[in-house]
């Protein structure tokens, strides 16, 4: 009676783990909001399976010499195998419990004698620990490669990237000839399947993954591998399961066989999962066993029976043997250098390859990444796709940004919050800095963006176009367009816009290569030099220098940018793009009266004689300067210097220093008299003086000094 | 051991001739009704052709009324309440509402971004209409847009899903399901799929919000009917002022509220920075839709008509007028 609860309590915790894995992977999809906060978090610990992982804990430690967040918690699965053996892999895996439905299903190759015989105990049971003691000795060479193996990352793959998606087009296609049917009661069907599905699994989008099919139908031949020997995965190459054997190796839990009163009839190898031999007469194999109970269910004679601390004979480490050993060993550790013999990382690597934001650099990154495809799954845009070879084969299945398909949500960090294992390190919208516009921190980039003037429709057909520059998601945005004037076909003078990239304000989102009308080869495109995590893949000698805003171009004499815009349309944004000077009403109150005027070093005389020298001696490259008013009365004129570097401005403004200035809180240090407000900021120094005296001016200046500073 | 052999061959009984003719019968059934079917088929195959989309031009607009004006400016207040003196102004909702209609309110949800930023619609200005249409007694208040980021996320972000909501109002996420191939019947626009809730409704409010765009100098009332189309959008902007055009001749609104509570000055139609936004708490609405986009262009941009071909195109094809003074614009102040 005992015996056959124990059994149901198994089958209730297969169950109930195998449906909070599923319940965990829909979780990663957006159907499940809660309401009011505007930003969008994940609301369940989807990441959670991972975690629980020993594997995964062990090679993020011995790749990254430290256990990433989250990872410790796989001690809850680790040190109750010590004790108890393998009762993970038979009462909570999915995957396990997954095969073992699947082996449970009646099939020719599994009757009689030939059942029985195939759950003895087979040598080539040990090739799990040979692909374990590989994959470890990979990671001490830092790849995470061994995660391809990793039976969560095996299913969260499997599932995420290919079964939902087509349990998503299957459905589809049912739900659209029954909604569209002439019977009402068939649609009206088909409208409520629908509306509950929606909330549940369907996408709004289709989602399609590269290499869908081949992870698919892998799944499938692994689990209808059961059907020919019960648990084939489990017994054969999960090195979760190899590890958890180790583990089981001290194990005080074990099975007692009392050979008194054992008639030998071998049923308890007719359900066996683990090929363990729990029959008399051979010794019972500890690190196969995965603790399923059916052989003590299913004993007629009660002679077998778990036991703590019992002693009698038994196989308790794996029977590897020193050559299969070092044959894992010698595996992992050449398999490692001869993938970086080959092309895929340094200078070689894939243009094409896009790392999500917050990825770490690129060796890191590998020594990190399992492949388990969990920021696939939760991407919002199905953005992120298995690499083939982008990465060489040692970065198979990793991740990389498609544009073509997806573009990278600018609010979105959700990819960063499932990675289990640090490869795409956790940051915050914020950090990301696309949308935050934080000035004091440069954002994360995935690439940058190029135009392919062949195809792009102002700059081969004489087209408008620019959905591109709409679509940029960065303000300033990275794309900016300059009217060009064209022949059309008709030898007609026609006006375009064409686009350009500013490589300073890119973050290589590919929002622009998604926009593309030329979907088949998008005219514009995100490769990854300048992603920010690689500190030798750049373009830019300094980002920060070239993201501010175009001072020193505005010394020389025809600056690209000024004729960028077109003229008549939008003079506001004209001003607002490249130079720090506020437009008239984006401070309050002020109106900007005058043309910004500029002057190099050479010719700053021209504007302030007789203190020209000071400035030049501290190292001024450039001066540009604007009047401005204050609700009419007040007049005021503002002066952008650039400095050479902080010092030079620091020096300016420690000479403006006088007893009645008043420190203020602007860029790195600011003054404010009774008419006049001073701040460096960086390379820049700015003074801002009123040509009046009211009691309105201090603060008047300010707010226009704070609109300065938002614009440097 | 042969002879046996032929000799059991031999004696094998044979089929009665009853139990003959029934498998002769089967044999021929299934011989004649396969032909059938090959003949029938035969014949019934054609090369694909794309149905032709149903002609369909959506004309929501209400009579003129002499005692209200045509467009009307109401600033210095909150958005709830700038909405509802618009609305008022113009007569009051009852004047656009009819018991029992199946209303669908437009607003822009194009964008993954918060209220803050100006890319969408202001939540609370929906919600307000959403009220006074059910208040006037609609059978249903519909809010959606087919959005360019992923609609979820805009229509969380946006705040609108949450504020619509809990005004009572139906959100429609633009589900592939539910477009239908239309005949838009303009000069550039042919055959396009349209968002089923747009072709469903009895009366149709167009709540679009007002951005800088680097086509058109700015995107404001009539831009936001892009937001109906599925499909490839993106080729639409080869001939923007075209497009624009046809589509507003396609969907005439029973009203446009355009929200400019806060505005996008710069870096449109995305934006993202606050350093763009502006908030002028302004409301502009009307049953001119040309004039709406008119009077805001100038107001926001400094933009007059001559810049703006779509605004000339659109008063040429008489959906509007351009000279938005002519009107007997009002203006209201709040507070």
């Amino acid at each position: 009676m005992a015996r056959t609860r124990l059994l149901l309590l198994r089958r209730i915790s297969q169950v109930f783990f195998l449906l909070l894995f599923l319940g965990l992977l829909l979780f990663t999809s957006l159907n499940i909001f809660p309401g009011g906060a505007t930003e969008i978090k994940l609301r369940a610990p989807v990441r959670l399976f991972f975690e629980w992982d020993p594997l995964v804990a062990l090679v993020n430690a011995l790749a990254s010499h430290a256990l990433y967040r989250g990872l410790l918690w796989s001690l809850l699965i680790l040190i109750p195998t010590l004790f108890l053996g393998r009762f993970f892999c038979g009462w909570i895996c999915p995957m396990g419990t997954l095969q073992h439905f699947v082996g449970n299903l009646p099939s020719e190759a599994k009757r009689g004698k030939q059942r029985i015989q195939a759950n003895r105990y087979k040598r080539w049971q040990t090739g799990k620990y040979v692909v374990l003691i590989a994959g470890l000795v990979a990671a001490c060479f830092g790849s995470a490669a061994i995660g391809l193996l990793d039976p969560f990352s095996l299913l969260v793959r499997s599932f995420g990237l290919s079964l939902l998606p087509a349990f998503n087009a299957a459905i589809r296609a049912v739900l659209e000839p029954m909604e569209h049917s002439p019977i009402a009661v068939i649609k009206s069907i088909g409208g409520t399947l629908h509306a509950i599905l929606q909330f549940l699994v369907l996408d709004l989008r289709q989602p399609h993954y590269y290499q869908g099919l081949v992870l698919g139908v892998l799944f499938i031949a692994i689990l209808s591998a059961s059907l020919r020997v019960t648990r084939l995965w489990c017994r054969a190459i999960c090195p979760l399961g190899a590890l958890l054997g180790v583990a089981s190796r001290w194990a005080i839990l074990g099975l007692h066989k009392d050979s008194e009163s054992c008639s030998n009839c071998n049923r308890c190898l007719l359900n066996c999962q683990g090929g363990d031999d729990p029959i008399g007469g051979v010794p019972w194999r500890k690190s196969e066993c995965l603790m399923c109970m059916n052989c003590v269910a299913s004993c007629p004679d009660h002679s077998l029976v778990f036991r703590i601390f019992h002693n009698e004979t038994q196989v308790a480490s794996p029977d590897l043997g020193r050559r299969r050993t070092l044959t894992g060993i010698v595996a992992g550790a050449a398999v490692v250098p001869l993938m970086r013999a080959n092309t895929g990382l340094g200078k070689s690597r894939h243009e094409r390859l896009l790392r999500p934001p917050g990825s770490l650099d690129e060796h890191d990154f590998l020594s990190r990444c399992i492949r388990c495809g969990e920021c696939m799954k939760v991407c919002p845009n199905t953005a992120l796709h298995p690499t083939f070879d982008e990465a060489g084969l040692e970065g198979l299945w990793s991740p990389t940004l498609v544009p073509r398909i997806g573009y990278c949500e600018p609010s979105c960090v959700m990819c960063s919050e499932v990675c289990p294992t640090g490869a795409i390190w956790q940051i915050t919208p914020k950090e990301k800095g696309w949308v935050v516009g934080s000035a004091q921190s440069q954002p994360i980039r995935l690439g940058t963006a190029f135009y392919d003037r062949g195809r792009c429709l102002p700059w081969a057909m004489a087209i408008d176009c620019i959905v591109c520059e709409e679509w940029c998601p960065v303000s300033p945005k990275a794309i900016y367009v300059q009217e060009a004037q064209v022949i059309d076909s008709g030898g007609n003078l026609k006006v375009v816009k064409q686009p350009r990239i500013d490589p300073s304000r890119c973050v290589g989102c590919g929002a622009c290569e998604y926009a593309c009308p030329l979907q088949d080869r998008p005219a514009v495109y995100v490769t990854s030099i300048g992603e920010s995590r690689s500190p030798s893949s750049q373009i830019l000698l300094n980002r920060a220098e070239a993201a501010a805003p175009a001072l020193a171009a505005a010394s020389q004499p025809q600056p690209v940018r000024e004729n960028a815009v077109a003229p008549a349309s939008r003079p506001e944004v004209k001003k607002a793009k490249s130079d720090p000077f506020p437009a008239s009403g984006a401070v309050t109150g002020w109106q900007k009266s005058g043309e910004t005027r500029n002057f190099a070093a050479s010719n700053l005389y021209e504007y302030i004689d007789g203190g020209a020298e000071e400035y030049i001696a501290a190292g001024v490259v450039n001066t540009s300067t604007s009047d401005y008013k204050y609700q009419d009365k007040l007049e005021a004129t503002v002066d952008v210097y650039t400095m050479g570097g902080a010092a030079g401005a620091r020096k300016i403004l420690e000479k403006s220093q006088s007893n009645d200035a008043k420190p203020v809180k602007l860029g790195d240090a600011g003054t404010a008299l009774a008419q006049s407000v001073i701040f460096r900021k960086g390379p820049y120094l700015v003074r801002i003086v009123a040509y009046d005296s009211t009691p309105e001016v201090p603060q008047a200046l300010l707010a226009l000094a704070r609109g300065v500073e938002a614009n440097l | 051991m042969t002879e046996e052999t032929d000799r059991k061959l031999l004696e094998v009984p044979s089929l009665t001739r009853r139990e003959a003719m029934l498998q002769l019968l089967r044999v021929g059934g299934v011989a004649a009704g396969a032909t059938g079917l090959g003949v029938w088929l035969s014949e019934h195959s054609f090369r694909p052709i794309v149905p032709k989309g149903e002609q369909a031009k959506r004309d929501h607009r209400i009579a003129a009324n002499p005692q209200f004006p045509h467009l009307t400016v109401v600033q210095g207040g909150e958005p709830a309440a700038l909405v509802a003196r618009a609305l008022f102004d113009l007569g009051g909702i009852s004047r656009f509402v009819g018991r029992k209609d199946v209303v669908v309110i437009k607003p822009n949800i194009a964008w993954d971004r918060t209220p803050e930023q100006a890319a969408n619609t202001n939540p609370e200005a929906v919600a307000e209409l959403v009220r006074q249409c059910l208040q006037a007694g609609a059978k249903r208040v519909i809010v959606t847009d087919v959005s360019c980021n992923e609609p979820r996320r805009c229509f969380h972000r946006s705040g609108i899903q949450d504020a619509a909501h809990a005004a009572g109002a139906e959100v429609i996420l633009p589900d592939p399901a539910l477009f239908r191939e239309v005949d838009i019947g303009g000069v550039v626009l042919k055959t396009w799929p349209v968002f089923t809730p747009f072709l469903e409704a009895d009366k149709i409010f167009n709540m679009p919000i007002a951005k800088h765009h680097v086509l058109t100098g700015a995107t404001l009332g009539m831009k936001n009917w892009y937001g109906i189309l599925g499909g490839e959008r993106n080729r639409l902007h080869q001939q923007i002022h075209q497009s624009l055009v046809d589509l507003a001749n396609f969907m005439l609104p029973t009203l446009t509220i355009l929200d400019c509570y806060r505005i996008l000055l710069r870096n449109g139609p995305t934006g993202g920075n606050l350093e763009d936004v502006a908030t002028k708490k302004t409301v502009v609405a009307g049953t001119d839709p040309v004039a709406i986009d008119a009077y805001a262009a100038k107001a926001y941009w400094n933009l007059d008509p001559e810049h703006m071909p779509y605004l000339q195109m659109a008063a040429a094809r008489g959906l509007g007028t351009v000279e938005f003074d002519n009107l007997g614009l009002k203006v209201s102040q709040l507070g």
